[in-house]
């Protein structure tokens, strides 16, 4: 894959300081994002992933706190920007779509009036002209426009969605971050508004897409990296992870994942995640981990480049970060 | 299935500890301290005053001084006797109205929340239409009607907060009926008077404690209304409100200690209770 | 539209909500015990008591002065008075009725806005401004009326002898009655000394009973604005690059719908508490008209006055719910 590098994220760090401890919620995370590519950050509940996407236009909220490390978006460290300038960002350059579209809208404002405001505050437009455009855009994602009066609740749940990402790409963003966008929703919506916004790479967008399921990412993605406990442990071109899975935990998901065409067992992996106040010392899985050695016991994997993808596993590499 | 009544008390303390922190702690402990020290001068007032409060004399109006440390009323009677023995008179009557208002408002709430059905609706509808009535409007009709008593003003004012117990009573019943160990007793044939009495009762305790504080909070306040009105005890009982209604004709002459203190007094107690409210309000609802 | 079905039914159930509190008027006025020997006392000849008693309808058998008492009451009839003017009751009512409302409206814009802006403040704020706010809802909550009334008026009206502290207008200069409203009457007329006369003495009664009732509105926002902001909404909002203030305008909105509810219930309190106004402030309301009455003796005035302040907080909370039904657009039908 190659292309024009639009994000990247250099070794960020957020915790959160909880009463139980600080929650090192993401930690120590590097990646990149190239234009037009849909990447899927896949995990289980709780891995952080979310707190990496609202990480990036810096929505994380107390007792939440971006520690270190940089996040560069076209060519700005996003991370030293005024509160001011980011906000201009926001809704502008990045566009955000929440997990539950029930609680990502206004209850109080026609869902048309919330498209129209986006464009109004980035834009400085006449309301007219706002809503002759908010009207377009809910054609765009395949609303009439008499649902420009509509209230959240005299909507569905995809009808929701659809309008949720409306307000998104109403600026025609480059990035548009997706948390979980159809976790909410049933199965048919799903696939929906995953065609949406799979269409949207055509417009010249990148897309950040956050799930828990492997199998939507990989139906979808260019690339996928998978993050446990925090960490990124592998990441790569979606064909193949998916073709050949290397770190346990990938492995893992994977056959954790019901597939309709091939019958096979499928098995979750034992044990619960751990605890981020208090991760497991070497690395974070290993106590999940049916390859787990000694050495997984004790000291962190490093991330390493290996056919065609990164990952950090000790099956991979030695102590001296080497191939085996 | 265990009951979640299970351990009540080691629940609630554990709860405390854990949600106290800062603000809500000040409060809780503020709010004790002035309803502690209230009942201990209602205990104590004989102890702490040598004078009697409902007996006259001839140093009528004296500003306060070391002799009558809060001056004397227009019937030379010492105003900080009167006020401490009104301790006694107000507490007395918050003891007596709640015990009224939770003796009814707690069994119809009960069936209402746990039965539902017609008898709910109409309990509910007559419940909220009182609600919606001016309690004071209502205690002084009662009371102007009964005579003045401490007991009969107990009955006006208990009379007032049963639709405010019948209510959160009737809520949280529902709410704990739906709650899976009452759903298993239920299922499991147990009789209704053993649910109600062992599951559903027990676990209504912490909301009435908080309804409680925050009734006690309005209840001074409203015996106070009553009495400043000249509907509560009949004089020369010592009492915050009327020596309040009394001492006003002589306010704008300059002699501002007869109404200053009995309304100090009143506005106290009612936030002693209403400092316990807010921490306690906290508590159990964690959403803040 | 749904939204009229909704109206007519929510003022359709007015009838059974006054049915209900006309019927515990009547209980309470005619079956805890003898309403005359109540007033009047026990030491009145019983010639005197039988008189009143006759007077007043009280020696027919129960259930028929309670078919009477209705009948009247739906037909407009609230009866004579029977102490000193002997007028219809609903006349002295309506001469009291505007004062009362007066300083209830007076007193609700006060607690409105002081509740708003306090809560508003320690909702969005936090911090020791919050911790603040909180402690001025307590303090405001368990103030009470007579005593923070007298407080105000010593120190306005005696220290500094800059507001008056009783009645409504200064001798002289009470305006021509056209709506009983002296700030209103003042200015229809056109009399500035008047209207200021009026103002003043509307002042310290109307801050009186604010301030009073503001905490109740300052808890509420202050916990509605907290819980709307922690809502994702909020932070949706922020994901836009929506500016600050405007956020703020729109989590007020959504903190101020629920308050809206609670305005009919608290209109009762807001009764309440007028009564100790009106008394304190020696207002001409109805709340003053009540106590006096008693006094009088006067049966049939005081029952028409609580039956009255009955119909009165039903129309409100029919007009608070319609209001609320317009607003809030998630309301359903």
């Amino acid at each position: 894959m190659s292309g024009e590098e639009l994000l990247k994220i250099k070794e960020l760090k957020v915790h959160y300081y909880t009463a139980k401890g600080i929650v090192k919620a993401v930690d120590n995370v590097s990646l990149e994002l190239r234009k037009n590519q849909f990447l899927s950050i896949v995990g289980e509940s709780g891995c952080g992933k979310s707190t990496l996407a609202h990480a990036i236009p810096r929505l994380v909220r107390p007792p939440g706190k971006i520690v270190s490390g940089n996040i560069f978006f076209e060519n700005k460290d996003l991370l030293s920007l005024s509160d001011e300038d980011i906000r201009k960002i926001r809704g502008h350059r990045i566009g955000f779509v929440f997990q539950d579209p029930f609680t990502s809208l206004d209850p109080l404002e026609r869902v048309g009036d919330q498209i129209s405001e986006v464009l109004i505050e980035h834009l400085k437009i006449e309301k007219k002209d706002a809503k002759e455009r908010a009207m377009e855009l809910l054609n765009e994602v395949g609303l009439t426009e008499d649902r420009y009066n509509y209230y959240p609740h005299q909507l569905s749940g995809g009808q929701r969605q659809r309008v949720a990402i409306a307000i998104a790409i109403a600026l025609r963003p480059s990035l548009l971050i997706a948390d979980e966008p159809t976790t909410a929703l049933d199965v048919m919506v799903q696939s929906m508004i995953m065609d949406l916004l799979q269409s949207l790479i055509k417009k010249g967008m990148s897309i950040f897409f956050i799930t828990h399921d492997i199998a939507l990412a990989s139906e979808r993605s260019d690339e996928i990296a998978i993050m446990y406990a925090g960490k990124i442990v592998e990441q790569g071109q979606t064909s193949r992870i998916i073709a050949e899975p290397m770190h346990p935990y990938t492995q893992g998901l994977m056959a954790a994942t019901p597939d309709i065409w091939e019958r096979k067992n499928v098995t979750s992996i034992p044990g619960n995640p751990p605890d981020l106040a208090n991760p497991p010392k070497g690395c974070r899985f290993h106590e999940r981990c049916r390859f787990a050695m000694e050495i997984c016991k004790e000291k962190e994997p490093p991330l390493i480049s290996l056919k065609g993808r990164k990952v950090a596993c000790w099956l991979y590499s030695d102590e001296n970060g080497r191939d085996n | 299935m265990k009951p979640a009544s299970h351990g009540l008390f080691s629940r609630l303390i554990s709860r405390l500890s854990k949600r106290f922190a800062g603000w809500r702690t000040a409060f809780m402990i503020s709010g004790l301290s002035i309803v502690l020290s209230f009942i201990f001068i209602a205990i104590a007032a004989p102890i702490l005053t040598p004078y009697d409060p409902t007996k006259g004399s001839y140093n009528v109006l004296l500003p306060p001084s070391a002799e009558h440390p809060l001056g004397t009323d227009s019937l030379g009677r010492d105003l900080l006797s009167r006020i401490l023995y009104g301790t006694r008179t107000i507490l007395i009557i918050l003891a007596l109205s709640t015990a009224l208002s939770i003796s009814i408002g707690l069994p119809i709430g009960l069936i209402s929340g746990f039965y539902k059905g017609a008898l709910d609706r109409v309990l509910s509808f007559v419940m909220d239409s009182i609600y919606a009535f001016p309690s004071l409007l209502l205690a002084i009709v009662i009371a102007l009607m009964l005579g003045p008593s401490p007991l009969n003003t107990a009955i006006s004012i208990a009379f007032v907060y049963v639709p405010t117990y019948f209510r959160m009573i009737r809520g949280q019943t529902l709410s704990i009926k739906s709650q899976l160990f009452v759903e298993a007793a239920i299922a499991s044939g147990t009789r209704t008077r053993t649910i109600l009495i062992k599951h559903i009762m027990p676990n209504l305790l912490p909301t009435l404690v908080v309804i409680f504080s925050i009734n006690a909070a309005d209840t001074i306040l409203t015996e106070a209304g009553l009495s400043f009105l000249g509907y509560s005890v009949v004089p020369p009982t010592p009492d915050w409100g009327y020596d309040l209604y009394m001492g006003r004709y002589y306010l704008l002459s300059g002699y501002w200690w007869l109404s200053f203190f009995p309304g100090l007094m009143v506005v106290l107690l009612s936030l002693g209770f209403a400092l316990i409210g807010e921490a306690l309000g906290d508590i159990y609802n964690p959403r803040k | 539209m749904k939204l009229w079905k909704y109206i007519l039914i929510r003022v359709l159930l007015v009838i059974p909500t006054l049915l209900v509190l006309l019927s515990v008027v009547f209980i309470v006025l005619r079956m805890i015990g003898d309403p005359i020997t109540a007033m009047v006392g026990m030491k009145a000849p019983p010639n005197v008591i039988a008189s009143l008693r006759e007077e007043a309808g009280l020696n027919k058998p129960l259930y028929e002065q309670y078919i009477d008492y209705l009948y009247n009451l739906f037909t407009g009839n609230f009866g004579t008075t029977m102490a000193v003017d002997h007028r219809p009751v609903l006349d002295v009512i309506m001469d009291r009725f505007p004062a009362t409302l007066e300083l209830t409206i007076a007193a609700f814009i006060v607690s409105v806005l002081i509740g708003m802006l306090t809560g508003i403040m320690g909702g969005w704020k936090r911090g020791k401004l919050d911790a603040s706010v909180r402690i001025y809802s307590i303090v405001s909550y368990a103030l009470f009326i007579p005593w923070f009334g007298l407080l105000l008026q010593l120190v306005f009206g005696v220290y500094l002898r800059i507001l008056p502290t009783g009645g409504m207008a200064d001798a002289g200069l009470a305006p021509p009655r056209y709506t009983g409203i002296y700030v209103l009457d003042s200015l229809i007329a056109g009399n500035l000394d008047m209207f200021i006369s009026s103002l003043k003495h509307l002042i310290l009664p109307a801050l009186t009973l604010g301030i009073v009732l503001s905490g109740v509105y300052t808890r509420l926002l202050r916990n509605n604005m907290i819980d709307i902001l922690g809502q994702e909404f909020i932070l949706a909002y922020r994901a836009r690059g929506i500016s600050d203030s405007k956020i703020l305008l729109h989590s007020i909105k959504n903190a101020f719908i629920p308050v809206l509810t609670m305005m009919g219930l608290q209109f009762a309190i807001l009764l309440t508490g007028a009564i100790l106004t009106e008394t304190t402030f020696s207002w001409p309301g109805l709340g003053t008209m009540i106590v006096e009455r008693i006094q009088y003796t006067d049966y049939t005035a005081v029952q028409g006055a609580v039956v009255f302040f009955a119909i009165f907080v039903a129309i409100v909370n029919v007009i608070v719910d319609i209001i609320y039904a317009f607003l809030d657009p998630r309301i359903s039908y």
